[in-house]
């Protein structure tokens, strides 16, 4: 239910299939990217922009990922629209996940941080 | 407006019933307060299913039921699931108080910072939840979130 591009070397930008990221499908989200991760691909953009709508499950697939991948690498997030930004800052995810407005700033700016 | 919905008790058939319902909302609270709406019953919706319904397989349907009017929207919803403790809805941690890196446990206090009010009458002969929500005041602003 997701779709990776690797073409910026190390960087890996994901983007869920579906326009809902919710209990329905938040476990075989976190369960794909976790996998990817897992393969030694650590440095993620989460892209967004196809989502319309996150509940709390899918707040805490995305935490999850994110502990998952720890230390070992980075997780950002772009192409928020207005109704999931709310619930990242209703819930205080903005603390814990740097947004860009869409995958080519959060990809420079991942390429930046080496 | 009054509308009932029939739901299978099963995860995969809330996302549409959650739409289905914010459409209908929509027109009466307004684009900002049809999140506010659409947050709390998808949350409401799932614990039901996820809590209630766990280890249940073609359960009884569980009966929704939508009155709006100019002052707001009421959502009551009757299932036949486990019931939970009468003060479900009343207690745990506000939003702010929740562990940033906690994975779970936000639903209730979602539904508790979007409705209005909260009430949850607990049985073994059914369920019932019901949810209100005021209409926005045309004069606030910030009714254009999409």
């Amino acid at each position: 239910m997701i779709k990776i591009d690797t073409t910026d070397g190390d960087i890996s930008v994901i983007a869920p299939e579906n326009d809902r990221l919710t209990a329905v499908n938040s476990t075989q989200f976190k369960q794909e990217v976790v996998a990817h991760v897992d393969d030694g691909h650590a440095r993620l953009v989460i892209d967004l922009s196809e989502v319309s709508f996150v509940d709390s499950a899918g707040l805490g697939a995305l935490v999850g990922v994110l502990k998952r991948i720890g230390a070992r690498g980075d997780i950002v997030v772009c192409g928020l629209s207005a109704s999931v930004r709310q619930m990242f800052e209703l819930t205080r995810m903005n603390r814990i996940f740097t947004e860009y407005p869409d995958r080519a700033a959060a990809v420079a700016a991942l390429k930046d941080t080496f | 407006m009054q509308a009932s919905f029939d739901m299978s008790a099963a995860l995969h058939h809330v996302d549409a019933m959650v739409q289905a319902l914010r459409a209908q909302v929509e027109p009466a609270l307004g684009v900002q307060q049809a999140l506010a709406f659409e947050v709390a019953v998808s949350e409401a919706l799932t614990n039901i299913v996820v809590h209630g319904y766990k280890g249940t397989v073609g359960g009884a349907g569980i009966l929704i039921e939508l009155s709006t009017d100019g002052q707001g929207a009421q959502l009551t919803v009757r299932d036949q699931g486990r019931p939970g403790p009468s003060d479900l809805y009343e207690t745990g941690p506000d939003l702010d108080k929740i562990d940033i890196l906690e994975e779970s446990g936000r639903g209730l206090a979602l539904i508790r910072h979007h409705a209005d009010t909260v009430n949850y009458t607990p049985s073994s002969d059914g369920n019932l939840l019901v949810l209100t929500f005021a209409a926005a005041s045309p004069d606030l602003p910030g009714d254009d979130t999409g």
